[in-house]
């Protein structure tokens, strides 16, 4: 019973953690997130196996695991007003070139890292050429830039003469 | 006065997302309540309330001088130390004796010095120790919580007063 029942609380006070720490934790693998990353399943697996080592025991811990993670995605479908609580919601951090910095500094993201995402996603340069940052319940930022998507522009093109 | 640029950032947008800064607000609310929680817990650690460190260390005695070094706070599978002192014991044996509890909540892994016989009844374990002759006895024991709980701990002398002390072994 006690394996189970470990695999539960863990999964939960884990996830619980990590869900109440803030978007920005793990929401990128800088070099501070993937240490955080194996620190954290170190310090947990003592924890979740006990003094228990055979094969029964892991797999009972991983089946326990793996069923919690189906539950939780059947709360979100079957009762979509918790999905806000579960996993956040995106907000936009940067509107028409213009930076909102009180949203910024109250999830943690700064400037840099907004154009590190407009570079990478769209090889924007500055501020004024992204029309909507997007920090997503995940902790990634999506660009929408000015003149639209990549598609969008692309689609734009006039036709090859024949 | 708030930055006018601060009031329209806490207005929701509807393009190209549908936002909720109410909701949004909250979450944060949460959030550093959480983290100065955090922060009490480490705080916490640091002065022992889960184990080992200032607030943990304690001495219980009996009449008859008898005393035991021990952590209030400990934590399951986590090794402690009890350290028995009995001063100016009489003859040449000194009979250390552990309540039911002991053997309920510990795994006894090290005694030190040996005793020169162990034995467990029903309600005891007995450690005999030789102190060499006129000095009192020091002995350390090392045990391991196997369950977690509050539990009421004796120690004693044979046939004297107990030193009774209480631990709170945490899961």
């Amino acid at each position: 019973m006690d394996s189970a029942l470990r695999a539960i609380i863990v999964f939960v006070v884990l996830w619980l953690l990590i869900r109440l720490s803030g978007r920005r934790t793990l929401g990128e693998v800088t070099n501070f997130d993937l240490v955080l990353f194996l620190i954290i399943g170190g310090a947990t697996q003592r924890a979740l196996t006990g003094q228990d080592y055979s094969l029964l025991n892991a797999f009972i811990i991983v089946v326990t695991l793996l069923m919690l993670n189906v539950l939780l995605s059947f709360v979100e479908t079957w009762f979509p007003r918790a999905r806000p609580w579960l996993n956040g919601i995106p907000m936009i951090i940067v509107e028409r070139g213009r930076a909102l910095r009180w949203r910024m500094r109250r999830s943690r993201v700064t400037e840099p890292e907004i154009l590190s995402a407009a570079r990478q996603l769209h090889g924007l340069e500055r501020l004024d050429q992204i029309k909507f940052a997007i920090l997503e319940d995940d902790g990634s930022i999506s660009i929408i830039p000015e003149g639209g998507s990549k598609q969008d522009r692309a689609g734009a093109q006039p036709p090859e003469p024949p | 006065m708030p930055h006018p640029d601060a009031l329209s950032e806490q207005a929701d947008r509807r393009a190209p997302i549908a936002e909720d800064m109410r909701f949004q607000r909250r979450s944060w609310l949460i959030e550093r309540v959480c983290w100065t929680l955090w922060l009490v817990v480490v705080v916490a650690t640091l002065t022992g309330l889960f184990s080992h460190g200032p607030l943990s260390g304690s001495v219980a005695t009996a009449a008859n001088g008898l005393s035991v070094g021990y952590e209030r706070f400990q934590r399951e599978t986590r090794l402690v130390h009890f350290t028995v002192t009995v001063p100016a014991p009489n003859g040449n044996e000194v009979a250390v004796r552990l309540n039911r509890a002991f053997g309920e909540a510990y795994n006894i892994e090290t005694v030190e010095p040996q005793p020169i016989r162990a034995s467990a009844g029903r309600d005891t374990i007995e450690l005999a120790f030789a102190p060499a002759s006129g000095q009192g006895l020091v002995a350390w024991i090392g045990a391991r919580p196997r369950r977690w709980g509050l539990f009421e701990l004796a120690v004693a002398v044979a046939g004297e007063a107990p030193a009774t002390f209480r631990v709170l072994i945490y899961p």
